[in-house]
């Protein structure tokens, strides 16, 4: 949208000197109007006021216009020219019907000025070349409208339209007064000529580089479409690479989550076998529900690559139940502090997101640190969400990052986010996720028209 | 504000515009019943055509717009008063030019052939097709075709006056010679006129003539000489009508020497044949003082002899009416131009206002029955027939746009050939030369 304003925006400046042309010729054909009904009506008053209006009449052999009417009626025929002139129309009937009343205007006009100045025709042709129109339609009108230019220029048709000539009005002044007259009517059709072909010359201008814009924006486009197949073969690569990245992930996070589940659950049991059956017993139950969850994980991971927890319910109770998973089959102690209302709040990608950076950072810590306690912070400042996972475990003094963190590193960068680890004292591992807060909603909408 | 790039209030704007100015040029408006009185105007000289000078004209006027508005009470008639006939043609002219026409006017012979060239008249011949009780034959048909050109109707006669052959009968009795009849021929006519030309008192000078007056115009009038073509841009002078009407005419000259002595006029009672228009003969008629001079001989009219060519043909000088053509009360116009030309009481009214004779022929009849009354002693039924058969043979000049121009190189062209010795016809070419020349000069 703003580049084709901005295209109009060009196209009016480049018209601007044309518009200025055509309204001098509006201004010139106008003075001469009314310069050339002077001189016929005066010399009418002049001729009656002398005692000579027979005389006239013999010469003339025509009966002038009524002075009053003719006048008036110049006046009101030029004024609706103009309007006309000014009306921009769409091809079709309207535009010819508008041509034709311009037309018949002239010719009335010109037939008021006894056929001795023309110059209106030259408007209606200017204001014809700047009209959208076919070709073909365009030819036939351009044809017919010079037709007609050329014959009231010939003063053909004053041998059947009656009409008194200038010259039996000129007759009545000196006969240097009557040079001059027609000299100033001679200079104001060359001017008039002169500003017609002014304005040809620019519009052929405009034209011309229209035409070249024309060909360099066809040139563009070219480069463009070669480029855009380029990348979209690209971008098909690229998808093949994320996509396979995206299982990797997956099967880590599904799979690796149930299994260091068991694995520290049964190490568990295997302490605990001998002091407390019935402990190890219900520890068991857990880890074959960790185990089970495992299983319908990697089978949902298979089918959709997506968490259940996520997909069957809401995303605060998807974390709480997994923290209570997580503290049934581990027996560490959590401390979950959730600030942000969590429901309904983010969009898929950043509920998952954070889900799983949940879901991986205490991975980590059950993992790496073996820690009693396991703190769970989330809150909001500003506009971001922070997630901040502690624990008291070992720690880890030089960290390095392993397939999990980098991946929740990505997984993060992709939203924008940032991640900050520290093993010194236990392991502390601190999320920073951007949210379009207030957006989700048609973000979710968009993302429903895509699939 | 109004918002100007809006296309319908453009395309609003402009029909209005374009309506207001067929309303201006054209006269529908007329038609509303606005004003309650259409006004008719109608355009007239205010004295005699016929030179006589009697204050009439006004009258005769005044008394048509009275029976029309009582014929037609919504329309009023006006007309500018005071104008004289010579200055009518300019008028006109100038109410043309200004677009203040008027709806009818009469029209001078003059002016009728460039008037109707300009396309200032109106054409009737659709309005009176329309016209079911309009019946061109109650004109004298020399008076009604003078109205038209190429056969188109612009004009109606008004009033109309033929030249006639006056006669002194006392001169003549005196002289034993028997009144002509009225299909005269030149042979008659040179033969009584050769008989009384003579000196009576036997002082050595002729004292008593044949003719006076007697010019060219009136020889090709009898000896049926179309001297110009219609446009008026070449004439027939090598003609052999015109010949012999100069050879007639020179003949009738060598008998005149007697002319240019003011001794020697109609009036005084030793001339016995001079032509003349028969308004004149009326305005002597009913004017005392004129009458008194022609007291002590007795005279009448005759027709004009006619030539070996020719008839017993005089020339007709008439007034016309016509319609402005721009006039938007056609049907108002026509009614008034018919009641100005058709109706027997009117048209009896020139009788008593003018001098001319009314151009309806049953009008004219029964109007010098009563007027032949007033003089004792004239042969009335001779007289009228004298009349009626100048009638049927008179015609009408069109004259075309410098027609009285042409009219006088004529005149001087005849004049030379007639001082001259040299070979008529001979001098008929070169003459037609100069005449043709003038007539180029006056169309370019």
């Amino acid at each position: 949208m703003k580049k084709t304003d901005g295209n109009n925006e060009k196209i009016k400046k480049d018209y601007r000197l044309p518009d200025m042309l055509i309204n001098l010729m509006m201004h010139l054909n106008f003075w001469m109007l009314l310069f050339i009904l002077f001189i016929m009506y005066h010399a009418l008053w002049g001729y009656v006021q002398e005692g000579s209006a027979l005389s006239f009449l013999m010469n003339s052999r025509y009966i002038p216009e009524r002075p009053f009417e003719s006048i008036l009626s110049a006046g009101l025929l030029y004024a609706c020219l103009i309007l006309l002139l000014t009306t921009e129309t769409d091809p079709g009937i309207h535009f010819l019907l508008k041509l034709l009343a311009e037309t018949i205007i002239v010719i009335v006009l010109s037939r008021i000025m006894s056929f001795c100045y023309m110059g209106m025709f030259l408007m209606i042709i200017a204001n014809l070349i700047r009209r959208p129109i076919d070709r073909w339609n365009r030819n036939i009108i351009f044809v017919l409208v010079g037709l007609c230019y050329f014959l009231l220029e010939s003063q053909i048709l004053s041998v059947w339209i009656p009409v008194t000539s200038l010259s039996d009005y000129l007759n009545y002044y000196r006969s240097d007064y009557s040079k001059i007259f027609q000299g100033i009517i001679n200079v104001g059709r060359l001017m008039n000529v002169f500003l017609f072909m002014c304005y040809m010359f620019f519009m052929v201008r405009i034209q011309m580089s229209e035409n070249e814009r024309i060909l360099s924006l066809n040139e563009q486009l070219r480069d463009a479409n070669a480029k855009l197949e380029e990348y979209s073969e690209k971008s098909a690569l690229m998808a093949q690479t994320s996509e396979r990245n995206r299982l990797a992930r997956e099967i880590h996070d599904t799979i690796g989550h149930s299994l260091t589940g068991i694995v520290t659950g049964i190490e568990a049991c295997i302490m605990l076998f001998d002091t407390n059956r019935d402990l190890v017993k219900e520890q068991l139950i857990a880890i074959s529900e960790v185990a089970h969850r495992g299983m319908e994980d990697v089978r949902r991971s298979v089918r959709a690559l997506k968490p259940d927890g996520l997909e069957s319910m809401p995303l605060d109770l998807a974390i709480e139940q997994m923290i209570d998973e997580m503290r049934r089959s581990t027996g560490i102690r959590f401390h979950y502090n959730c600030s942000v209302k969590l429901r309904n709040t983010f969009g898929e990608d950043e509920g998952e997101a954070l889900y799983r950076t949940v879901q991986e950072g205490i991975t980590n810590s059950v993992r790496h640190g073996k820690p009693e306690d396991i703190w769970i912070l989330i809150n909001k400042i500003e506009d971001k969400i922070n997630i901040i996972i502690r624990d008291n475990g070992s720690g880890c003094p030089d960290l390095t990052k392993g397939f999990g963190l980098s991946h929740m590193e990505e997984r993060l960068e992709m939203l924008d986010g940032k991640l900050f680890c520290d093993g010194k004292n236990g392991f502390l591992l601190h999320a920073e996720i951007p949210i379009r807060w207030g957006t989700e909603v048609s973000w979710s909408d968009d993302q429903n028209i895509d699939s | 504000m109004i918002d100007w790039n809006n296309h319908k209030i453009k395309y609003g704007l402009s029909l209005f515009l374009l309506l207001a100015v067929i309303l201006l040029t054209t006269d529908w408006w007329r038609f509303f019943p606005l004003n309650q009185k259409n006004v008719l105007t109608v355009g007239v000289f205010s004295d005699s055509y016929w030179n006589q000078q009697n204050g009439n004209q006004h009258k005769f006027i005044d008394s048509v717009i009275q029976k029309y508005e009582e014929n037609n009470p919504n329309i009023k008639v006006v007309y500018e008063k005071g104008i004289l006939k010579e200055d009518y043609s300019e008028w006109l002219a100038e109410q043309i030019i200004q677009g203040t026409a008027p709806d009818v006017f009469i029209v001078l012979p003059d002016d009728f052939n460039m008037l109707s060239d300009i396309g200032a008249l109106e054409n009737l011949d659709s309005i009176i097709q329309k016209d079911e009780d309009f019946d061109p034959g109650i004109f004298y048909e020399a008076a009604y075709s003078g109205g038209e050109v190429d056969g188109v109707r612009y004009a109606l006669p008004v009033e109309c006056a033929p030249d006639l052959m006056f006669v002194n009968r006392t001169l003549l009795e005196n002289e034993g010679i028997a009144l002509p009849d009225l299909k005269w021929t030149w042979d008659d006519f040179y033969e009584i006129c050769k008989k009384v030309t003579k000196d009576t008192d036997g002082n050595g000078t002729i004292d008593q003539v044949g003719v006076v007056d007697y010019s060219w115009e009136e020889a090709f009038a009898s000896n049926n000489v179309t001297l110009f073509n219609k446009e008026g841009t070449e004439s027939n002078f090598t003609d052999e009508k015109v010949y012999n009407a100069l050879i007639f005419l020179d003949l009738l000259d060598v008998l005149h020497t007697g002319n240019g002595n003011t001794e020697i006029s109609f009036e005084r009672g030793n001339v016995a044949f001079q032509p003349m228009n028969f308004s004149s003969y009326r305005s002597y008629l009913i004017n005392p003082i004129h009458a008194s001079r022609y007291a002590d001989f007795e005279w009448d009219y005759l027709t004009m002899p006619a030539g070996p060519d020719g008839d017993n043909a005089s020339l007709l000088d008439m007034v016309s009416v016509a319609m402005y053509s721009g006039t938007p009360m056609k049907n108002e116009a026509w009614d008034f131009i018919k009641l100005l030309t058709c109706d027997e009481e009117i048209q009896a009214d020139i009788f008593r206002f003018s001098e001319g004779i009314s151009v309806c022929e049953d009008v004219t009849e029964a109007e010098l029955v009563k007027e032949n009354k007033i003089r004792l002693g004239m042969d009335t039924a001779q007289n009228m027939e004298a009349l009626e058969y100048t009638m049927q043979n008179a015609f009408f000049t069109k004259r075309f746009f410098g027609f009285n121009g042409a009219v006088s190189a004529v005149d001087t062209a005849v004049d030379d050939i007639l001082k001259s010795d040299a070979n008529i016809r001979m001098e008929q070419v070169i003459q037609a030369r100069s005449i043709n020349n003038f007539l180029r000069t006056i169309h370019n």
